[in-house]
């Protein structure tokens, strides 16, 4: 699935509570599928962010055009960029810019989930994170947050001196969920794992992996019943043609 | 260059035909290996331009919008039985292999940022901002002032502009080969060893 389609089918979800609130009496699931903001109880206002954001995916317009669009429906209701509240004003320049960033960085993690195979895990078995946009005051307890949602599951599948873990660690969840009582997380266990944050997965190869000490696969052999249909139909083409012989070394 | 590039061709048309004699469950696998191998050169390849690439803002004075840093993030992978392919949903990249030209798609000019105050916004935003916006007679800018403030140049007004071919956008078609081809047959071993 491609961003813009997992931003296009989120429901909307209007609501009069502000983040606190919505964090504790709506259900993660359930925000993780629906595109809301504090306090912002037009469904037509959620809908323009739906639909801008899934055009940002898209490629068709870009962020300021984005912030744009919302800016103007925004004047149309009555809000100002100048109305007082910081962030918690529906139209400052950074809370427009926040939800951008928040919704298109939400579906492309998602994306990047639902296209993995058993090719891509077997090759890539686990998940770094790792700073891919600078910040002007970056957070300086991405250590803290690491350590308590380890120590929260017990290291499972997850390095304790790197931001390095088997995409399906826990550790993920425990982070997304702001493990040790961060209540600055959008609440999913993909990036972004706080609001505005610079920080974003890369994947680490199997070699990496077993040089690092990570478990990345049972030793055991599995009967070639076992296999997939997948792994199956690519050892018979193995059998019936040859290993790939493509003149160079790769 | 052109044996490279002849060569990188002759190697990935051997691999694909090997790989379309594949029944289509494991066709479907390995486009996905050389797919997000790609993907992970392109993102690491556009991560690389961002750290250097902000003369537009530098020159300005502003902060960078670090539109090359979200391209980045939002590169994504996808595979079918018939393909993969990588999405970098920004469409500056299509000029990796050609010349873009831009036009104005609702209005009757490009406005191209001229101050740090502008940067990376566009004009009306900055009139809900409070500033004030105008346009000279006869001059193809738009001005501003804040709170009375002495006027000053926001925007240049273009009809359209040209953007020349950038090729090291992305990655050269070498690496993008070479790098799906190790994939694809890594992953052949990989599977290799799991049934042996």
């Amino acid at each position: 699935m491609k961003p813009e389609d997992i931003e296009r089918i989120k429901s909307l979800l209007p609501t009069t509570l502000g983040s606190e609130e919505i964090r504790g009496t709506i259900a993660a699931d359930i925000l993780r599928r629906s595109v809301f903001s504090a306090r912002m109880a037009s469904a037509t206002y959620l809908a323009q962010i739906r639909d801008v954001c899934a055009r940002v995916l898209s490629g068709e317009i870009n962020q300021a055009t984005a912030v744009k669009e919302l800016m103007d429906t925004l004047t149309a209701m009555g809000h100002s960029p100048l109305d007082p509240g910081g962030i918690t004003n529906p139209a400052s320049l950074r809370r427009l810019n926040l939800i951008v960033d928040t919704q298109t960085q939400m579906a492309a993690s998602v994306a990047r989930i639902d296209n993995q195979t058993e090719a891509t895990i077997a090759l890539w078995p686990a998940w770094e994170l790792v700073r891919l946009e600078t910040r002007q005051k970056p957070r300086q307890d991405w250590a803290r947050r690491w350590r308590d949602a380890g120590d929260y599951v017990g290291w499972q599948g997850a390095l304790q001196n790197r931001f390095i873990a088997l995409k399906n660690s826990p550790i993920w969840a425990a982070l997304g969920a702001g493990a040790g009582g961060f209540t600055d997380t959008p609440g999913n266990p993909y990036p972004p794992f706080a609001f505005s944050s610079g920080l974003d997965w890369v994947e680490v190869s199997a070699d990496e992996c077993k040089r690092l000490g990570l478990p990345v696969a049972s030793a055991a052999k599995p009967p070639r019943a076992e296999l997939s249909p997948g792994e199956r139909d690519i050892l018979e083409a193995v059998e019936r043609y040859g290993f790939p012989q493509i003149g160079v070394d790769l | 260059m052109i044996k490279i590039t002849s060569d990188a061709q002759t190697v990935q048309l051997k691999l694909v035909r090997w790989i379309t004699e594949v029944s289509v469950s494991g066709r479907q696998l390995l486009y996905s290996a050389a797919a997000n191998a790609v993907a992970i050169l392109t993102r690491r390849h556009i991560s690389r331009l961002a750290s250097w690439k902000h003369i537009s803002a530098e020159s300005l004075g502003a902060q960078p919008t670090g539109h090359l840093e979200k391209a980045a993030r939002a590169t994504v992978h996808h595979a079918t039985q018939s393909y993969g392919e990588v999405v970098i949903p920004s469409p500056g990249f299509s000029r990796a292999f050609h010349d873009v030209e831009i036009r104005p798609r609702d209005a009757q000019a490009l406005t191209i940022p001229a101050a740090a105050e502008s940067y990376g916004k566009r004009a009306s935003v900055l009139s809900a901002l409070g500033w004030k916006i105008f346009r000279p007679k006869g001059k193809r800018v738009l001005m501003g002032s804040m709170q009375g403030d002495e006027a000053k140049v926001l925007y240049f007004l273009c009809s359209s502009v040209r953007q020349r071919q950038d090729r090291t956008l992305l990655p050269s078609d070498e690496e993008i080969n070479q790098t799906a081809g190790s994939a694809v047959l890594e992953y052949i071993r990989t599977v290799q060893r799991k049934a042996s």
